[in-house]
């Protein structure tokens, strides 16, 4: 078998272990793919398809929330190992757009956040995730430190959504609403509160924020 | 017919007088009592009174305890804080093994979950006989899943299943012990709060070998005491109705996500449905005139075998006229 058809085999295989979750496999075929001389980009195409097949799969409710997240973990121990060569070669993946992301103040609950984040990544995104309990102002200074395209918010509890709105009244009183396009998500969020908060998108799972943050990116209406 | 005899029928598909309804009022009825939720959650006189005040103005079939997932897992160690007008909320989760070191059914008894006891003790011995007391208990599965955090439920669900599966027969024995208590303290009902079964996070196949077994076993038992057993779950359960079916509950709670109608027509000849109107939207911001109109519409679609209520808990901010306005949908329309 030559060098081209043994990568084409262990590319297959790199993709079939991402959407097992199996995070031991995983990076293994990355390193041998490495070692074969495949490109770090060659490998995130991979992951891409892999993390793109998983949400249709959800979509279809043939998988669950559990099975992205064991994905995910996947994906994350691959970026690990490709992630210093991807920066390095100035990757044109991560031109796509830029996204800062959080979990909004008081609220702790990270799993859908950490989903969206993995997808947006796998997408092709840059992403700069806040992680979980952050206040109004930091979504602020993380979009205006990353120049950042795009604001994504999650919450887990009707008690604390309502950060989302104060999220986007101070981009508005700070006069740079329309700077960043701002989506919102999370058990407890609907359409019509994204409307009514005056998000740009209500991501009701991560594949669809994936679907929304192109639209948005590539100036189409929601 | 009082309030207790009208749910109990309806539960049995016997003819009510009218449609049973039983709001779940808990953070609705803190709020206008003008109490902070975490004081409720932590004093049982103050949450039995302000349920009181609430079940005196609403005149509800039946009323239960405060829901407060936190509590159960924090009897059991998890670290949890309280900031003004929020429920605790779980800052801290446990690592697996320590629920798999001793047994739970002492320790879930423990920290504020008498606080819920004493509440119910308050509630039947002032409403007596006539109305239908009911207590909320987190079900096995969102009770580890609150103890260790989901993500950690999540990657044992696929890596490690059979020490889930341990867990949750290990909490759900716990349950069993706490729904014992419940039943000693005068309760009528005991709901099993399982937001985690919705289908996005336990697929149908899921749910049906990991967590539908030991449902039976706590639904069982809830018979086997006397006590109504309500089965909640939350989100677009649609794929999973007929799983939830196969529970054993007397009664299956939804929320609005899911088409209550369309599922009487699925399930409704197997199981008592109870719901399901928005608690998003239509009830804290919609007019009294639209949740009214809901609440009868919905009253109307639906046969015997049902109870209408809220598709989760009251939010804080639900206007009062709204809260009535949902009762009367159930008493304008004659269901003999």
């Amino acid at each position: 078998m030559n060098a081209d058809v043994n990568a084409d085999v262990i590319t297959v295989s790199l993709e079939q272990a991402i959407e097992a979750g199996d995070e031991v496999q995983a990076p293994t075929f990355a390193r041998q793919l490495l070692d074969l001389g495949q490109t770090p980009t060659h490998i995130a195409a991979a992951l891409s398809r892999a993390m793109s097949r998983l949400g249709e799969r959800f979509r279809r409710l043939d998988i669950f929330v559990p099975d992205l997240l064991v994905a995910a973990d996947a994906f994350e121990a691959v970026m690990a190992i490709i992630t210093p060569a991807l920066v390095s070669a100035r990757n044109p993946r991560h031109g796509k757009g830029t996204i800062v992301i959080g979990v909004v103040e008081g609220d702790i609950h990270t799993l859908g956040k950490d989903l969206v984040r993995v997808m947006l990544a796998a997408d092709g995104f840059e992403v700069h995730d806040l992680g979980r309990d952050v206040r109004v102002d930091q979504f602020l200074d993380a979009a205006r430190e990353h120049h950042a395209d795009i604001i994504g918010m999650s919450a887990l509890m009707t008690t604390t959504m309502e950060r989302m709105k104060d999220v986007i009244d101070l981009l508005k009183s700070e006069g740079i609403r329309w700077d960043y396009r701002v989506i919102v998500g999370g058990a407890p969020i609907t359409q019509q509160f994204a409307d009514e908060v005056g998000a740009d998108g209500y991501a009701k799972d991560a594949p669809t924020a994936v679907a929304i943050a192109n639209r948005l990116i590539e100036g189409n209406v929601i | 017919m009082t309030g207790r005899e009208r749910i109990r029928s309806a539960i049995q598909f016997q003819p009510t007088d009218r449609s049973p309804v039983a709001p779940l009022l808990g953070a609705h009825a803190v709020a206008q009592a003008g109490i902070e939720p975490a004081r409720a959650c932590e004093d049982p006189v103050v949450q039995t009174e302000a349920l009181l005040r609430a079940a005196d103005i609403y005149q509800p079939d039946g009323i239960f305890t405060l829901m407060d997932l936190s509590a159960e897992p924090e009897a059991l160690g998890a670290g949890t804080k309280t900031e003004a007008g929020r429920h605790p909320v779980i800052v801290r989760h446990l690592k697996d093994r320590e629920l798999a070191s001793e047994p739970l059914e002492q320790r879930i008894l423990t920290g504020r979950v008498p606080v819920f006891l004493e509440t119910v003790i308050g509630l039947r011995k002032t409403l007596g006989d006539s109305v239908l007391v009911g207590a909320l208990m987190s079900g096995p599965l969102t009770a580890v899943s609150n103890a260790v955090g989901i993500e950690a439920l999540s990657r044992m669900l696929r890596r490690r299943r059979e020490e889930l599966s341990l867990l949750v027969e290990r909490m759900s024995v716990a349950c069993i012990a706490l729904q014992h208590q419940y039943r000693d303290a005068g309760a009528d009902a005991v709901a099993l709060l399982e937001p985690v079964a919705t289908t996005s996070i336990l697929g149908p196949r899921d749910f049906e070998t990991l967590l539908l077994p030991w449902i039976r076993e706590i639904t069982n038992a809830a018979q086997n005491d006397e006590l109504i057993s309500i089965l909640h779950v939350c989100g677009d359960c649609t794929p999973s109705l007929a799983l939830f079916a196969r529970s054993s509950a007397h009664v299956l709670s939804l929320d609005s996500a899911v088409d209550l109608p369309k599922a009487q027509r699925k399930i409704g000849q197997e199981i008592a449905l109870m719901g399901n109107l928005d608690v998003r939207h239509l009830l804290p911001k919609g007019s009294a005139q639209d949740v009214g109109t809901a609440a009868r519409e919905l009253v109307s679609q639906m046969g015997e075998g049902f109870i209408l209520s809220t598709g989760c808990e009251l939010p804080a901010d639900t206007p009062q006229a709204n809260v009535a306005a949902l009762i009367g949908g159930a008493r304008s329309e004659l269901c003999l």
